[in-house]
This record gives structure tokens, C-alpha cells and sequence, in this order.
């Protein structure tokens, strides 16, 4: 490509963030990565870092040193590396090619429109056919005697931000919708988004109405009254407004706002708090500049933890989507969500809410699901929130790393509850911003339409779904959904944690020493293998000794990005694993140190090959510990 | 990680549970025996009709109180019964029950509530009673309990002043404190038979035998059989070959309270030692000795792998100095050549019961939700956690990666010293890290070398604001925690093992942690008047194994200390929130999974025996074949 004057770049040091650890290797440049590779010492097992270029956050070029030119790079998945290259000339050709690599102008020259994996037109369409919102309403029980499927958005003519189809009470009429959607902002007038079938109470989401200080519509009080007697079991229908009232009533002064309830009748109106995506923005912001200290102390961290107010933002969605969840599953209400545009906060309370409710939300197909309904389909600005393309900084937010980090903080408290584990979420969060996917390309249904997604890209969630294993939770336990389908958090502020495999996940040292996952997971495996072992046994009485070897079906684990179960594979294969994982049972006196940072990976560097690591003998000690030499 | 069972209101609004609100210690135990119990006839039969000796079930039977009903330990006995008292829980508010004080327990209970509500602590654990304001104008007199184990209980019961009945509130008061009403203490009453004995858990001889002691640079002395030497130290020492016992008295007189430097624990291959003492008295004016400079020598010496040893000081460097006007001081690094001396920069005794009383004023009853986290820093308890884990870390890298020997001390070496000693040997020995190490560990690092147990926690004693105490064990308990939380699967016990030991710590009902000293403990004759705490935990050990266990006995293990590593350890200190809501039972689905696998062994053992019988000809087994290798030792 002509913006690469530089494709490689020699005896380029990394620098690791959190130690004294220094690699030395070679930089490439290509169209769509940037790739380190470690100057192999002899050993096969050469660390490799592959940066997509769609994943970078920012470059910067630090002021000059005698070992060379830094040159910092921090990305959207929270990865920070920090390269010093020998001449200046080159860490410049980098930097400026990096400067016009990582944010293109166009959605095509996107990652998602070159990647290609072995796949057939025909698997790739089976792809984006896995997930069909249609069934999923099914699921729900709707189209019902109350609920319909209406076509007034099928040329997105009402609302370009919906998707076409929209599911509305069977009492509202078109000119009752049309009214609404022109007292709404953004045209986004209220429409279901969950169904309770058992006490048929809705979940519905809009924008503010554009009521200002006075101004009234009749037909979107109509479509409430009709949301309202849709559901016989209450009398009323909760508007939350997911925003703060300050914000609320600044918006009213802007000619938009919030219900008044005296000109709704049966509403129950309430404030949720939920700040704004700039807010937020700078919260994340924040939270990274502290713990990515090198040198923090206990002080630092947990004021830092604190005042960043990330936890704090986390647990006001939480305890809104609990509030949504009492009122619909206990007081068999239906519930009106909106914020301002309807399509961040809405979107998180909505899906968060569903996923408290509905244990079908928590299988990991049925996340899917959730995800391709309340965030794609409902026009989460994905490509703005994340900053696909070359656009307005103010308009990027981690609104969706904020649903996921939610997500992980309640799968903490209800470990069992769950299908998926962490690395799920991790792996959405990466493909989120890695474009290498349609899933999330551009802001609506509409734009992703004229951009023949589905003609020209993959979609994650058979990439997903194909290697579903990697993601499973060892501990779920389905029969759970049945005795306690609904999930009540816990909202004490020790609950809510830092989520360090999502934030450290590409910093070795802080990856915990052991994983209780990782046991859980070569446990059933090693089960597996028994029974397999067992079965071929009792095979062989009953036919008269096939050989053992002929029926070992190993199926190889498919190649995955995050790599979370490695003891299938240590298995079978010779014990080349990692050291620490293995039993020293039998090598009789030999001692071995645990905690030294990298080998308990459960990651592996993109598209690298399986845990390849070279294990560094050497103990790291951090933090005031300060090394003392003999 | 499994959280105490403490079972509360949030829980029990789920339609499954049927268990009486509790929120109490033994409850603790009732939950989980139950739970265990469960647990042992799914898994395998035969193990449980093994385990019904009679001690372990009685006292389950006894502590078992899911109907409500107070269940009497042996010897115990009733002193009072009120009837009309209410409970006033921070939690759910006022509850009207009656109040049971026997002579080991206050049982509070109250019926009416679904789930019925019951409140059973020991009263060992209360640190204060004090009588609140005065009687209302409903003419009730409110009662204010401290507990040691972060709780602080309130209650109000109707009373009429002058009247001849004494408050009930008066006998709790009574057997709270038996030392200050000399009265006997509980655990002298208590007699309960178990099947095994735990104060034979630690044989000082076995234990050195094990580290490979005596050899040929250090020797077991009995110059301290008579506590003549130190009085503080165990009977049986180790020390450097080359010193005499006549030496040995002259060390003494050069440290404080004569603690002098003695082994702790050899590493098996390089033989650098860790040993520990107390502070030289060094004095404003630097007095040496130099029988204390040979005997340090000696230490040195005895490790042929370095020319060198490090003087681990647990102390700021100021107190350290400041301690030189109390006659006490550190080793000059002048008089002890080849000698290092790094502080650790850990705070004393009083600095940690500080830090604990705003770590309980922060977590309860209620936690301020805005400013948790500036709440919780300022109670500095996780930064004392962290330096504390940091010296043993440096204690234990010294030694294994250093090849050199380490002194540890302090000023007296009886408290931050035990913890640096036992944390580090941890650290260093998978032995520790089993469950009868750890008895191990305990008996011998805290107990037998005199962490002053009566004094620090005040058994029984009504001077709730005497200086001695401290929370140092309980610090040396969390940091343990913070280690399993690091390496999951390295530690045989689990979480409930750690918070029964703090439990019973302050109950009173085992003598393990009554007295001072290996002298008083036998001067008392407690091994024969009182029953261990270990063994009732030896006699129900699985409900104390941690089921992920796997045996890194040669592997060292160190911990991280960074802040992004070290948390509170909420299933302790909160634990009596109602809304820290018990952990779906994990522990379970591992047991369930190792049952299943070790079944499967079995099958596959026994089907390819059949295969070698039937078919001697039979081409050799699959190699790697996971039934025959040792990779089954699990992972």
C-alpha cells in the first residue's frame, strides 16, 4: 500500500509496561497489521505480536533516548506496547504510516471487507442467517393477541435508526406511530424490545420526547396508554429515564426532555442516573491512566479506582437494569426505557435487564442474540462508539465495553448461571473494534444494508459458535435457569470489581497465577478422555479387540485467537506444556518456582501459535519488593 | 472461592432455601456439615459409613440448630433464659426473640419470623458489653456487644431497676470474661471425645526429622528444656552445631527477652536456613556481644552456597532506632561482618489494631457506597497486608533464589516475626500449604515459639482496651487468603478451614490458642484438660480440603503483591452482611467432577486389567493412554 514507506523495521526493542523486561525484534508493517517478531534466541518459540491496524487507539512518538525512538501505542483492546526504535528516520516512517493506516475514510477499506477465512459463499451466508430476530420474538411469545409486527418502518421511513421490523401494540395505529416517532427524537418512538411472556409485560425503548417545557403529542400519549393496556396484570407503565434528572431537564430546556405525568395518564416516572457517553469516555480514560501506572501503591490504586468512578458508572447500570427487572418480573409491569437518543444507556438497561430476566440470554447463543437485538438491530452507533472510521473523537464512547464489563461483574456473582465465560465477552470486545467482521460495522441496519455486509463480509457469530467450546463456562449449570430464572445482583460496592482479565488482558504479569477455570476445564477433559478410554475398552470385549489406537476421534481443538482451555491438547500430545500447569508429582526433589508472570496465560498472542512463550525463570518482583542483588 | 455459610434474609427469600435465618459461628458450621454431609453419601458411600466416629458427629449434632433449637455442647449448661428481648439488627431491624446465655453461648432466637431467626455465638467472642444510654420510657434497657470477630451486636430488653433478677445481659458480662471473674474458661469444661488428637499434631522432633535435622552444620538442643534459656521459647531448639549449650545462655542475655537466633526451616538442597529471634540490645551506646556475633557467624556459615546473610529487621527503620533508647536496637552491619540488614518497613502492634478498627468501622454494619474504595484505603488494612507479604516474599526469594540464610526479627520476634517466618515457609514449603502442615505451621512458627495468643486477642479478660492487643494472627490468616486466592489449587485447605480457625480462635472452646507459651500451655497441662482445635478439624477433614488441590509440594510459590492482586477478603470481614449473599456451592461441582473421575479410573483400571488377562498377546497399550499415566494426578 502507498502509505507504508517503512514494511520493516530491524532490532526494535519492546519494552514490557509493568517490568524491566526487554525483547528485541523486527517490526513489520503490512496493510492490515503491524507484526513484531521476536529475534528468536535459537528457541522455535519466538514471541510474535500482531497488531490490527483498526485496533489502535493512539500513536505516540516520545521524546528521543539514547537506546532510540519510543514509540507508544495503546489500543482499543487495551493492549499497550511500547517499541524504542534504533533510528529516528524509521520510528518516523512508522508513525506517520500508522497515522493514516489506523483510521480509514471509508467503511471499505475496512478489515472486514479483505479478511478471508476458508470459507465458501454458502458457509458465509449460513453465517449471517444463524441469528434471525424474527424467531427470537417468536421466543418470546410475539406476534401475540396484544402485540404485533408492524411494517410501517419497512423503507425505514420513520425511523432510519430502527430496524425494519418493529413490534408495537395491536391498539396503536400507523398515524398513532407516525405521531409519535415525530414527537421523539430521532424519530425513535416506542417499540418492544422484551416480552415477559409470563406475567405479559413488555419491555419497550424510544427516545426523549421533544416536550420541552410544555409541548404535548396525543398519539404518543395514545401509543403509552396502548403499551399500557396491552398488559392487563398493572395498571401502569414505568417510563425510567436512564439519564440524570439534571441532564434531563438541561435537555428539556433544548426544546427536548422527559414525560410529564400529568399528560400521560398510568405512568410511574423515574430517574435512573446514568451519565453520558462523554462521562463515561473520560471514566475509562481515567481508569487506564491509573492502573496502568507502573508503580502504583495502594494508595494510588484505590483512590485512583475510586475517583476514576468506573465502578461507580458500572454499578448505575446494574442497579438500573435491577430496577427494570423488579418491576417486570416481580410487579408484572411493563417498562418504557429511554435516555436521549436511545441508544446507548437504553440499549445497556434493555439488554442488561433481558439478561437478569431471561436465562435463554445467558447461553452463549442466546447472547448473540441479545446483542444482535438490543445493540445492532436497534442502531448502537458501533461505528461512531468505536471509532471505525475517521470521525468526530467527541462521538466515541465505551458504552459497549460498559454493557460487557456489567455482564462480567453480575457472571462473578452467579457463577453458575452462565454458559459462557469471561473469554466470551473478551473475544466479542476484540472483534468489536477489530472490523475484521461486518457484525458491527456502521451506525444502523440501514447503513449495513447499503453496505452489502452480508454479501461482502463474514459474521462473528459462526466464527464464534465454531470453536464454542473455547468460550464454554465449565460450571454452568442449566438446571439452575429452571429454580432461578431471575438474577438478583448484589449491589454492595465490594461486588463490583476491576476487571482485570479484560484490561490487563495483554499484560503478562498481571494474569493471576492460577485459574480456577483452567482446572475446572482439564478436569472435564481428563474425564472425557477416561470415558472415551472406558468406552473403547468395553468396545473392544464386545467385539473381539479392534486395535485401541484405530478409534481415538481427538478432535483437534479448532485454532482459536484466545486460547483458554490448553489441557485437551496437553493431554495427547507430549507434556510440552507449560511447566507450571504440570504435576511435579513424579520428578522426585526437583523444586519449581510458580509466579513468575508469563507462562498461566490463558491468552495467546493474536494469530500467533498455540502457547509458544518462552517461560522466563526469572521472578518478577513487583511493586516495592525492590530487587536486591547478592 | 467459598464464602462462610452464613446464611441470611437476601438468601432465604429464595423460594429453595428452608434453613432458619442465621447469622451466626457455629451456624457456619451447621450449614456446611449439612452441605457435607450431602456431599459424602453422593460421592461415595463407603467413605461416609468410614466417618461416623462419634466425636465429629456429636458435635455436629450439638452445633446443629436448623429447627431453632439451642443444642447443648458437653458440659455445657444453661445459665438464664429472658424471654422477651429483642435484637436490634442493623440488617432487618428490630427482632423480638428470646435470649439463651449458657456457659459457653448467648443463643438468641426468634420463632415468629419465617424463616425463623436465630442468632448463636460464643461468648468468647465478645470483646465488650456495655449497658447504652438508659432505660427508655418502655422501660428497656439497651445492651451494646463488641465482638472480636467484626460484628457489633445491640439488644434491648425490658428490666426494672432495683429489681432482685439480675439483667441477663450481667451473666453474659459473667461468662464473657471467666479470666477477669475467675472463673474456668469453657475449654476446661468441655470434654468432647474425638476420634483423633489433634495436640499431637506437631512433634517438634518429627518436624525437624522431616526438614532433615540434626545434620551436620545444626543440632537439636534441649538447653531450653526447662525454659531457663528463654522462657518464651519452646523446649526443643535448633541451633548451629559449632555453639555450645553454655553459649547459647550468653546469646541470650545480648536479646531481648533472651529469644535468641534459632532455625525455623532449612531448605532441603542449598541449606540456607531462615531463623529467627528478637532484637539485639544494642543500646544508645551499640553494645556488641560476641558470643551473638559468633553465633550469627555460625549461621552463616553453616551454608556453604553464600558468604553472606541477611538480617531481615520487620520494623520501620525509626522504630528500629528508637528502640535503641529502650535498650534494644538492630545489628550494625560493623560488628556483624559479611552481615546485611534490610528493613521491612512493617508497622507494630498498635499501627494493626488501629488499622483494624476503621477496617470494622468501614464494613460495618453498612458500607458508605460512594466512598468505599477511599473508605477502605484509609483504613490502610490492605497496605499492612501487602507490606507484611512483601517481607516474606523477599524472605523467601533471598533464600530460594539467593541461596543465602536469613535472621528475621523484630523487636521481640514474637509477633511480625512470626508472621514473616510462617509466611516465608509457606512460600517455600508445599508441606505447609497441606492441611496437617499448616497445623504444623502454626503449632510450631506461632504457638510453640510464643505469639503471646492470650494477650494479643484477651481471652476472657474484661480489658477490652488493654494495648497488648492486636490482630496479628488474623493478619497472618488474610495474608494465607490472599495466597490461595493467587494459587488456587496449590493449598489442600480451603476458605472455611481459614475462618473456623479465626472463629475458634476467639471462642474458647479449644485450648489450642489459650496462654502465651509452650511453658504455660504446659504448665497448665492444657493438652490433657482441653481438647485441640484440630482435632475436630482433623476428624472432618474433607470439609475443610480444598477440592482443586494439587500437590506442588516441590514448588514455590510467590505471591504478587501488587494492589491489582491483593483484595479484601470480604468473605471474612463481610460476611455478616445479609446482602454478601453465600456462593453457589463451586466446591461442589469440583467434588463432583473428581468423584467422577476417580470412578472412571476405576473402570478403566479394571477393564484393561480384563484386557491383560484376556489377551496376553494383545498389542501393548496405547502409550500416553491416560488411564496408566500420572498425568491423572489431575491438573
Amino acid at each position: 500500500m502507498e502509505h507504508i514507506r517503512t514494511p520493516k523495521v530491524e532490532q526494535v526493542k519492546l519494552q514490557d509496561r509493568f517490568s524491566n523486561k526487554v525483547i528485541a525484534g523486527t517490526l513489520y508493517l503490512t496493510a492490515t497489521h503491524l507484526i513484531f517478531v521476536e529475534s528468536s534466541s535459537g528457541s522455535s518459540n519466538a514471541q510474535e505480536i500482531w497488531i490490527l491496524h483498526h485496533h489502535i487507539a493512539s500513536v505516540e512518538k516520545l521524546s528521543l533516548t539514547a537506546g532510540g525512538c519510543p514509540l507508544l501505542i495503546q489500543c482499543r483492546n487495551f493492549r499497550v506496547v511500547h517499541f524504542v526504535i534504533p533510528r529516528e528516520r524509521d520510528c518516523h516512517d512508522v508513525y506517520s504510516s500508522l497515522l493514516r493506516l489506523l483510521r480509514p475514510a471509508y467503511y471499505e477499506e475496512l478489515y472486514a471487507f479483505s479478511y478471508n477465512p476458508k470459507q465458501n459463499d454458502q458457509q458465509r451466508e449460513e453465517g449471517w442467517q444463524l441469528i434471525d430476530l424474527n424467531a427470537e420474538f417468536e421466543r418470546m411469545g410475539v406476534p401475540c393477541d396484544q402485540w404485533q409486527l408492524t411494517d410501517v418502518n419497512r423503507e425505514y421511513k420513520v425511523c432510519e435508526t430502527y430496524p425494519r421490523d418493529l413490534y408495537v401494540p395491536v391498539t396503536a395505529s400507523k398515524p398513532i406511530i407516525v405521531g409519535s416517532s415525530k414527537f421523539r427524537s430521532k424519530g425513535r418512538f416506542p417499540v418492544l424490545t422484551y416480552f415477559y411472556q409470563e406475567k405479559k409485560a413488555a419491555v419497550c425503548r424510544c427516545s426523549q420526547p421533544l416536550s420541552g417545557f410544555s409541548a404535548r403529542c396525543l398519539e404518543d400519549e395514545h401509543l403509552l396508554q396502548a403499551i399500557s393496556k396491552a398488559n392487563h396484570n398493572c395498571r401502569y407503565v414505568y417510563v425510567m429515564d436512564t439519564r440524570p434528572k439534571l441532564n434531563a431537564l438541561a435537555n428539556r430546556a433544548a426544546g427536548k426532555g422527559y414525560e410529564n405525568e400529568d399528560n400521560y395518564s398510568n405512568i410511574r416516572f423515574q430517574f435512573v442516573g446514568i451519565e453520558n457517553i462523554h462521562v463515561m469516555r473520560a471514566s475509562l480514560q481515567k481508569l487506564l491512566e491509573v492502573v496502568g501506572a507502573r508503580f502504583l501503591s495502594m494508595t494510588d490504586y484505590l483512590q485512583g479506582l475510586e475517583s476514576s468512578g468506573w465502578l461507580r458508572h458500572i454499578k448505575a447500570v446494574v442497579d438500573a437494569a435491577i430496577f427494570l427487572t423488579k418491576a417486570v418480573a416481580v410487579e408484572g409491569a411493563s417498562v418504557l426505557v429511554h435516555c436521549s437518543d436511545g441508544w446507548d444507556r437504553t440499549a445497556q438497561v434493555c439488554s442488561l435487564g433481558a439478561l437478569l430476566m431471561d436465562p435463554y440470554y445467558r447461553t452463549i447463543k442466546g447472547f448473540m442474540v441479545l446483542i444482535e437485538k438490543d445493540w445492532i438491530s436497534f442502531g448502537h452507533k458501533f461505528a461512531d462508539r468505536c471509532d471505525q472510521l475517521d470521525g468526530d473523537p467527541k462521538e466515541v464512547s465505551p458504552v459497549f465495553t460498559q454493557f460487557l464489563d456489567c455482564v462480567w461483574q453480575v457472571t462473578e456473582q452467579f457463577p453458575q448461571a452462565f454458559q459462557f465465560s469471561e473469554w466470551f465477552l473478551i473475544q466479542i470486545h476484540e472483534h468489536v473494534h477489530s472490523c475484521q467482521f461486518g457484525n458491527f460495522l456502521g451506525n444502523s441496519q440501514r447503513e449495513r444494508e447499503e453496505l452489502q455486509l452480508k454479501e461482502k463480509t463474514h459474521s462473528l457469530w459462526s466464527y464464534l459458535l465454531a470453536e464454542q467450546q473455547n468460550y464454554e463456562n465449565p460450571l454452568y449449570s442449566p438446571a439452575l435457569a429452571e429454580t432461578q430464572p431471575i438474577l438478583e445482583p448484589s449491589t454492595l460496592p465490594c461486588h463490583f470489581k476491576f476487571w482485570r482479565n479484560m484490561y490487563h488482558q495483554f499484560d503478562r504479569t498481571m494474569h493471576p497465577r492460577q485459574s480456577i477455570l483452567k482446572h475446572i476445564l482439564g478436569l472435564r477433559e481428563s474425564n472425557r478422555e477416561l470415558e472415551r478410554t472406558a468406552n473403547q475398552l468395553e468396545a473392544k470385549f464386545s467385539v473381539g479387540g479392534p486395535p485401541l489406537h484405530t478409534s481415538a476421534p481427538h478432535r483437534p481443538r479448532p485454532k482459536s485467537l484466545i486460547l483458554t482451555a490448553p489441557h485437551g491438547r496437553k493431554e495427547s500430545e507430549e507434556e510440552s506444556g507449560n511447566a507450571e500447569e504440570e504435576v511435579p508429582a513424579r520428578s522426585g526433589a526437583e523444586r519449581t518456582v510458580e509466579g513468575s508472570s508469563a507462562n498461566e496465560n490463558g491468552y495467546i498472542e493474536l494469530q500467533g501459535p498455540f502457547s509458544t512463550k518462552p517461560e522466563p525463570q526469572m521472578v518478577s518482583l513487583e511493586l516495592g519488593v525492590a530487587r536486591m542483588t547478592c | 472461592m467459598e464464602k462462610s455459610g452464613s446464611a441470611d434474609s437476601l438468601g432465604s427469600k429464595r423460594s429453595s432455601s428452608r434453613q432458619p435465618s442465621v447469622d451466626s459461628l457455629t451456624s457456619t458450621n451447621t450449614t456446611r456439615s449439612d452441605r457435607s454431609a450431602h456431599l459424602r453419601s453422593a460421592v461415595s458411600p463407603d467413605a461416609a459409613s468410614a466417618r461416623t466416629d462419634l466425636g465429629a458427629e456429636v458435635l455436629k449434632e450439638s452445633s446443629r440448630i436448623a429447627e431453632g433449637e439451642l443444642q447443648l455442647l458437653p458440659r455445657e449448661s444453661v445459665q438464664d433464659t429472658a424471654s422477651d428481648v429483642t435484637y436490634i439488627c442493623p440488617f432487618l431491624g428490630a427482632i423480638r426473640g428470646s435470649l439463651t446465655v449458657t456457659n459457653y453461648r448467648l443463643f438468641f432466637k426468634c420463632l415468629d419470623k419465617d424463616p425463623a431467626f436465630v442468632l448463636d455465638l460464643p461468648v468468647g467472642v465478645i470483646s465488650r458489653v456495655e449497658k447504652i444510654g438508659a432505660i427508655s420510657a418502655q422501660g428497656e434497657v439497651s445492651f451494646g456487644l463488641v465482638c472480636k470477630d467484626i460484628r457489633n451486636l445491640r439488644f434491648a430488653h425490658r428490666y426494672q431497676e432495683g429489681s432482685l433478677k439480675k439483667s441477663i445481659f450481667e451473666l453474659v458480662n459473667k461468662f464473657a470474661f471467666p479470666v477477669s471473674n475467675a472463673l474456668r474458661m469453657f475449654a476446661f469444661e468441655y470434654g468432647q471425645p474425638f476420634p483423633e488428637n489433634g495436640w499431637k499434631v506437631y512433634d517438634p522432633l518429627a518436624e525437624y526429622k522431616r526438614q532433615g535435622l540434626p545434620n551436620e552444620s545444626w543440632r537439636i538442643t534441649k538447653a531450653n528444656e526447662h525454659y531457663d534459656v528463654c522462657e518464651t521459647y519452646p523446649a526443643t531448639l535448633v541451633v548451629p552445631a559449632n555453639i555450645p549449650d553454655e553459649e547459647l545462655k550468653r546469646v541470650a542475655a545480648f536479646r531481648a527477652k533472651g529469644r535468641i537466633p534459632v532455625l525455623s526451616w532449612i531448605h532441603p538442597e542449598t541449606q540456607a536456613t531462615v531463623t529467627r529471634c528478637s532484637q539485639p540490645m544494642v543500646g544508645v551506646n551499640g553494645k556488641r556481644s560476641k558470643e551473638d556475633e559468633k553465633h550469627l557467624q555460625a549461621i552463616m556459615d553453616a551454608n556453604a552456597q553464600s558468604h553472606k546473610l541477611f538480617i531481615f529487621d520487620a520494623r520501620p527503620p525509626v522504630n528500629a532506632a528508637a528502640n535503641k533508647m529502650k535498650g534494644g536496637g538492630f545489628e550494625s552491619e560493623d560488628a556483624y561482618q559479611n552481615a546485611e540488614l534490610v528493613f521491612l518497613d512493617i508497622h507494630n502492634i498498635h499501627v494493626m489494631r488501629e488499622s483494624l478498627r476503621k477496617l470494622k468501622e468501614v464494613v460495618y454494619p453498612n458500607i458508605e457506597e460512594s466512598h468505599w474504595l477511599s473508605n477502605l484505603e484509609s483504613t490502610h488494612w490492605l497496605e499492612h497486608i501487602k507490606l507484611i507479604l512483601a517481607g516474606a516474599l523477599r524472605i523467601a526469594d533471598k533464600v530460594e533464589s539467593g541461596k543465602t540464610s536469613v535472621v528475621v526479627h523484630c523487636s521481640d520476634g514474637w509477633d511480625r516475626t512470626a508472621q514473616l517466618s510462617s509466611l516465608a515457609m509457606l512460600m517455600l514449603d508445599g508441606f505447609y500449604r497441606t492441611l496437617r502442615g499448616f497445623q504444623v505451621l502454626v503449632e510450631k512458627e506461632w504457638l510453640s515459639f510464643g505469639h503471646r495468643f492470650q494477650l494479643r486477642i484477651g481471652h476472657g479478660d474484661r480489658n477490652h482496651t488493654d494495648a497488648d492487643r492486636s490482630p496479628v494472627f488474623l493478619q497472618f490468616i488474610d495474608c494465607v487468603w490472599q495466597m490461595t486466592r493467587q494459587f488456587p489449587a496449590a493449598f489442600e485447605f480451603n476458605e472455611f478451614f481459614l475462618i473456623t480457625i479465626l472463629d475458634h480462635l476467639y471462642s474458647c472452646l479449644f485450648g489450642t490458642f489459650l496462654c502465651n507459651s509452650e511453658q504455660q500451655r504446659l504448665e497448665e497441662d492444657l493438652p490433657k484438660r482441653t481438647v485441640s482445635l484440630w482435632s475436630y478439624i482433623n476428624s472432618q477433614h474433607e470439609e475443610f480440603t480444598n477440592p482443586l488441590y494439587v500437590d506442588y509440594a516441590n514448588h514455590v510459590l510467590y505471591p504478587v503483591v501488587s494492589m491489582r492482586h491483593l483484595e479484601l477478603w470480604v468473605g471474612y470481614y463481610i460476611r455478616w452482611n445479609p446482602r454478601m449473599r453465600p456462593q453457589e456451592p463451586l466446591h461442589q461441582h469440583y467434588r463432583e467432577l473428581l468423584a467422577k473421575r476417580a470412578e472412571l479410573q476405576r473402570k478403566v483400571e479394571e477393564l484393561q486389567r480384563e484386557v491383560a488377562g484376556r489377551a496376553a498377546v494383545a498389542p501393548p497399550e496405547k502409550a500416553g493412554s491416560p488411564a496408566g499415566s500420572p498425568v491423572q494426578t489431575c491438573v
